[in-house]
């Protein structure tokens, strides 16, 4: 299973690198949103407004904001609906590798380039606003496990939902629907330590917190070892489920599959 | 100005053909409506959040940032109503060797390019960020008057025509620059869009003002609205868009006396 995954990865990435100008102008984009929004952010602050965040976090947040995002973004649950819908997924239950091996391959695969072009832009922008990331190597260290987890969550989410095309014939609608409300419950916009304190119970159990928010409040929010312990089981939790949904999903959803022409 | 008429009856073609178009898929009118309604209530939320804990950002109370969405969401429903369809096509054709086509009608390629198809599925977001405007202005107790909404108006026309030179000699690139994403960059800029210039400072304000003249699109407009704009800045984007449309038609022309055809 390793080597498969591998071999996927490493096909992925010849594959990215025919398109290198679109990455590097995505890469853009991607910094260009959380961007904005410090900016903003930051008038409100030298405003002399008490925020719950100072100047140094929200430079943290929001500029690591855009490399995870980054790393924990998926673009399959549209491909893989069409896959489905048109019949294209019929070659692929004959390979030897479950269809959700290339998709992991072609996620990884992809991010690997596109590292490669963020990182040094990311740096760029962190010089220019004498950001002063923390220093805590334990606070570095939850962070890094944290986000693996975050960007299985996000793309088991995405793979489950996309998988509902076995039975449903348009599942597109939904799919913006997630991006969109899940953006914003992910604090793509705001950091939901930014949110009315009435919500924050309701925040920290839905899922879109576990694919963004958590590995950037791990490293930005002080989060006390409870609070911390709670994440983690939140977000360990998800992948399981989600990983459940997928499994039944597909036993039964293949059985329901009547590919075009097959 | 003769020559000019065949180009309108052009366009009424073109938008009875969208009419029909449209007719055939009744519920992309019911999905698009659903999104711009989701993107509207996010932005407001978003905005909401900010405004909890202050009253003004730059000198903008609640309301009046609010006004400034609704006029965001009508000029974002133009553009996606009448540029959009158009300009995330280009690269297509010279993807695929149609442009040659296009090129060959007896009419100007850029008119050609630029408005044939048009989106009438966004014609509901115009309202809905209407509907915002008039709720937020009434709350930001704005005076309407004749002067100022025609003030505001012809500053978003400006700000529209502004947005599609510029988008215009991005695409334009795409004679060299086969497979860039032209149209992400073109929207991460036009998001800046969704705030008042004045909350950014020093080089990003001016260059959104400019360079990259977002401005004009919503900021001056809203601006009108209150009765607080500097009237001399309407004169300022006229001849900017004069200017722009301008160098975008010699740019194109250049574009496509360089262009080797993809069949040839």
């Amino acid at each position: 299973m390793p080597r498969l995954i591998w071999r996927c990865v490493a096909m992925n990435v010849m594959l990215t690198i025919e398109y290198r100008g679109e990455f590097v102008i995505r890469m853009i984009n991607t910094l260009a949103g959380p961007l904005i929004s410090l900016l903003v952010w930051l008038t409100v602050s030298e405003q002399g407004v008490h925020l719950p965040y100072d100047r140094d976090q929200f430079i943290t947040y929001y500029l690591l904001l855009s490399l995870v995002s980054m790393l924990t973004a998926t673009w399959l649950g549209g491909y893989l609906a069409a896959t489905i819908r048109q019949g294209d997924l019929s070659p692929w239950l004959l390979r030897p590798a479950p269809y959700i091996v290339n998709q992991i391959g072609n996620n990884i695969g992809e991010k690997l380039i596109k590292l490669v072009f963020l990182c040094p832009m990311v740096g760029l922008v962190a010089v220019f606003f004498r950001a002063s990331l923390p220093t805590d190597p334990r606070a570095w260290l939850l962070f890094a496990l944290s986000l693996p987890l975050a960007a299985s969550v996000a793309f088991l989410l995405d793979f489950v939902i996309g998988s509902l095309a076995f039975w449903v014939q348009d599942v597109w609608g939904l799919i913006r629907v997630k991006e969109l409300v899940g953006g914003f419950l992910a604090g793509q916009w705001v950091p939901l330590a930014l949110f009315p304190a009435r919500f924050r119970g309701l925040l920290q159990i839905q899922p879109f917190r576990y694919t963004l928010s958590f590995p950037l409040e791990v490293l930005t929010g002080h989060l006390t070892p409870a609070a911390l312990t709670y994440g983690f089981a939140w977000q360990v939790g998800y992948c399981v489920l989600l990983w459940a949904c997928y499994r039944i999903i597909w036993r039964y959803g293949l059985r329901a599959y009547a590919a075009t022409g097959a | 100005m003769r020559r000019l008429v065949p180009y309108f009856r052009l366009y009424r073609q073109f938008a009875a053909t969208a009419l029909v178009r449209e007719a055939e898929y009744r519920f992309n009118f019911v999905v698009g409506m659903g999104q711009g309604l989701a993107q509207l209530t996010l932005a407001v939320l978003t905005f909401l959040l900010v405004y909890q804990y202050t009253d003004a950002v730059a000198g903008w109370s609640r309301a009046q940032v609010l006004m400034l969405v609704g006029i965001y969401r009508i000029v974002d429903a133009l553009i996606n109503l009448l540029i959009a369809p158009n300009l995330t096509s280009i690269s297509g054709y010279i993807q695929r060797g149609e442009m040659d086509f296009l090129l060959l009608q007896p009419v100007e390629s850029q008119f050609l390019v630029s408005l044939r198809k048009l989106e009438l599925a966004e014609a509901g977001n115009v309202l809905t960020g209407l509907v915002l405007l008039i709720y937020a202005g009434n709350q930001a107790h704005v005076r309407w008057s004749f002067v100022r909404a025609t003030e505001a108006a012809a500053f978003a026309f400006c700000g529209v025509l502004l947005l599609y030179a510029v988008w215009f000699l991005m695409v334009t690139l795409s004679f060299w620059l086969v497979k860039v994403g032209m149209d992400d960059l073109f929207y991460g800029v036009f998001d800046t869009a969704r705030y008042p210039v004045s909350f950014f400072k020093g080089i990003i304000r001016t260059l959104l003002t400019f360079a990259i003249p977002v401005a004009f699109a919503t900021t001056f407009p809203t601006q009108s609205l209150l009765g607080v704009v500097d009237h001399r800045l309407l004169l300022v984007g006229g001849v900017l868009a004069i200017v722009a449309l301008v160098a975008s038609h010699v740019f194109w022309n250049y574009a496509v006396q360089h262009y080797s055809s993809a069949s040839s």
